[in-house]
């Protein structure tokens, strides 16, 4: 069934000399169909090629015949599908503005580390007797010390439109401010409050003349920040610094030695302060209750003697008392009276007893 | 023909495409394009979008990247006021200000490009080396702010750079600045030795230091205790005062009859004093003992 019209088709072509011209014919009447057929598809897919897609994280600038499409904010198309002429006539140039992007001095202010020598078992990299320009970079201090930091600057896109077309390179000429900023806060600043003492200023040194310096362009970015990732003295330079270190340790804890020594001394002064001033509170508080207790004991006895002084009653009231005293003392040394009135000597060897001044008061 | 609208229809495309590359050409946004007639600058044209061209080999078209750059001068060596050998490496950014002149003096393409920014570096080199000549080191590092007169050294230079590249190439360079800065090797190994003795120094003043402060510190804590111990005793005798003048008032009662009051206080300190630790020594003669003798008479107290 499938071979009867080519039979048939064969059996309608002119035989002969005019035969050749009509196959021709046929066959250009096919390239024609088949040209126009990928004609008419290129035309559809040029058409088509003029949708473009703007990704959420980015936004593109139109260019038609080099010259940016739209006014004002128009300038810069936002996420979303628009169709546009297709090149040559239109460019696209798209422009990621919510990716961070990070740059790195790397070595630019580091010292040099041969990959092939490993560190020492502190960590510590060998070093020459100098640092070699071409290879080690480090920047001068203040105090004409020399320094070796490694920066990282994040930032985001603010401007496509000059981000993507009124720089070269932004990031070579932001790679450059920063790197002025490390060199220009470097030398107003000494080694010591760049590296331990005063690193915040440092940093904000740097981020400061950084931004500045990009203002000053216009580059069209946001700096998001600037760290500091690296830090060191040279290499040659190490148990120097380290040695600063250890007597600043040694500083810190003499000091606070001295401290503990201040408070435990100011402690036992305020104790003993306490103690003595409550101690002669009592003891001026016995001292009155003593002298009232004896006032009215006095009043007592003057009404007992009826007021007139009785020599006899004083008399027993005296020997009632030697005798509680007899019996309370602690030895009773009792010598025979000289019957010829000669005067008799005795020794005894007594351990005297020490009271406080105060404490005699109460006496 | 008519039965082959599409040989005609392609035929004029590619006349048409053939024309339009002949006669129009595109600046594009951040490019400069100089137009050339028979070899001579004619124009320039700093706005981007389509323009008519004659044909070649009439008119040629010399197309520059005119965007902000960035170019970077070599480390070398220059000396300050001061005599102080020191590297700088300076960067630059620039574009072209003048297309025309821009072309004439160093030519198209990438060599052009390259050739001009050789050129702004001799520039640079002989501003920076001029200014650095007239200024000694400190000007340069000082950790007082207010002796730096490091921006003012690179406006000086800027200054005198872009003078110079606008007239002679019509270059506008709109920012300079060192962004490298060090010592020659040789020389680094001095700096290292007095970096050395500065560390010795302060290692050797922060424990002269500790110690001092130690001495300082332990020498207000035992003037503190002492005063907190002399204002005790002052509160102590002042406690002592006012119960003395107390004790005065209480005196008063004995007035009644001093003879006794005089008595019963003795009375009293005896009996005190000869307490449990009190040693007596007592003759026989003495009250109640006198009953021990023959013929027992009155105590002689």
């Amino acid at each position: 069934m499938e071979d009867a019209p080519i039979q048939n088709q064969d059996a309608q072509r002119p035989s002969g000399p005019g035969g050749g011209e009509a196959a021709l014919q046929d066959a250009l009447r096919v390239s024609f169909r088949v040209l126009r057929f990928v004609m008419v598809i290129l035309v559809v897919v040029y058409v088509f090629s003029g949708i473009r897609v703007v990704p959420q994280d980015e936004k593109a600038v139109v260019l038609i015949f080099g010259k940016i499409r739209g006014v004002g904010e128009d300038r810069v198309r936002g996420p979303g599908f628009f169709w546009t002429w297709p090149a040559p006539i239109a460019e696209i140039v798209p422009v990621k503005t919510e990716q961070v992007r990070v740059l790195d001095t790397r070595g630019v202010f580091w010292y040099f580390v041969d990959p092939l020598t490993p560190p020492d078992m502190e960590g510590n990299f060998p070093s020459g007797p100098t640092l070699d320009p071409t290879r080690d970079g480090y920047t001068i201090t203040g105090d004409v010390n020399l320094l070796h930091t490694r920066w990282v600057l994040r930032y985001k896109v603010r401007n496509a439109e000059s981000y993507a077309l009124a720089f070269q390179s932004v990031d070579q000429l932001l790679l450059n401010e920063l790197r002025h900023a490390v060199v220009r806060a470097s030398a107003g600043i000494s080694i010591d409050r760049a590296l331990r003492t005063d690193i915040d200023s440092f940093i904000r040194a740097v981020e400061n003349t950084c931004r500045k310096g990009v203002d000053a362009l216009n580059l069209g970015i946001l700096i998001q920040g600037i760290e500091l990732v690296g830090k060191s003295a040279p290499l040659q330079m190490t148990d120097a610094f380290s040695q600063v270190t250890i007597a600043e340790n040694n500083r810190a804890e003499v000091y606070s030695l001295a401290l503990r020594d201040k408070t435990q001394m100011l402690n036992e002064a305020e104790a003993e302060a306490s103690e003595m001033i409550e101690e002669a509170r009592a003891t001026a508080d016995n001292y009155i209750n003593d002298l009232e207790a004896r006032a009215d004991y006095f009043r007592d006895i003057r009404g007992s003697l009826d007021g007139d002084s009785d020599p006899f009653k004083k008399e027993l009231l005296l020997r009632e008392a030697r005798a509680r005293m007899a019996q309370n003392v602690g030895e009773n040394f009792l010598v025979p009276s000289p019957a010829d009135g000669k005067e008799t000597e005795y020794r005894i060897i007594l351990t005297p007893r020490q009271r406080s001044p105060l404490k005699s008061r109460d006496n | 023909m008519n039965k082959r609208p599409e040989i005609l229809i392609l035929s004029l495309l590619i006349v048409i495409l053939f024309v339009a590359v002949q006669l129009f050409f595109v600046v594009r946004e951040g490019e400069v394009v100089v137009v050339t007639f028979l070899g001579e600058s004619v124009k320039a044209h700093t706005e981007a979008g389509l323009y008519m061209r004659k044909p070649w080999p009439f008119q040629k078209n010399y197309s520059f990247d005119n965007r902000l750059r960035t170019m970077d001068t070599v480390y070398e060596e220059s000396v300050t006021f001061d005599q102080n050998n020191v590297l700088i490496g300076m960067y630059a950014a620039w574009r072209i200000s003048n297309p025309i002149k821009f072309l004439q003096s160093v030519g198209g393409g990438l060599g052009g490009v390259a050739l001009a920014e050789s050129s702004l570096e001799d520039l640079i080199r002989d501003a920076k080396n001029q200014v650095l000549g007239k200024n000694p080191l400190s000007s340069l590092v000082n950790v007082d702010e207010e002796a730096l007169q490091f921006e003012e050294m690179e406006a000086e230079i800027l200054s005198k750079v872009s003078l110079d590249a606008e007239d002679a190439y019509g270059i506008a360079v709109t920012t300079i600045g060192i962004h490298r800065f060090g010592f020659p090797e040789g020389i680094t190994e001095s700096v290292f030795t007095r970096m050395r003795e500065e560390r010795n120094a302060l290692a050797e003043g922060a424990r002269a230091e500790g110690n001092k402060e130690a001495s300082k510190i332990r020498a207000e804590a035992k003037r503190d205790s002492a005063k907190l111990k002399t204002q005790a005793e002052a509160q102590a005798i002042r406690a002592m005062a006012k119960a003395d003048a107390r004790a005065l008032t209480i005196f008063d009662a004995f007035n009644e009859d001093p003879e006794l009051a005089i008595f019963l206080n003795e009375l009293r300190t005896l009996e005190k004093v000869l307490n449990n630790n009190a040693t007596v020594i007592r003759t026989t003669d003495d009250a109640p003992f006198h009953l021990l003798n023959d013929g027992s008479g009155s105590a002689a107290d």
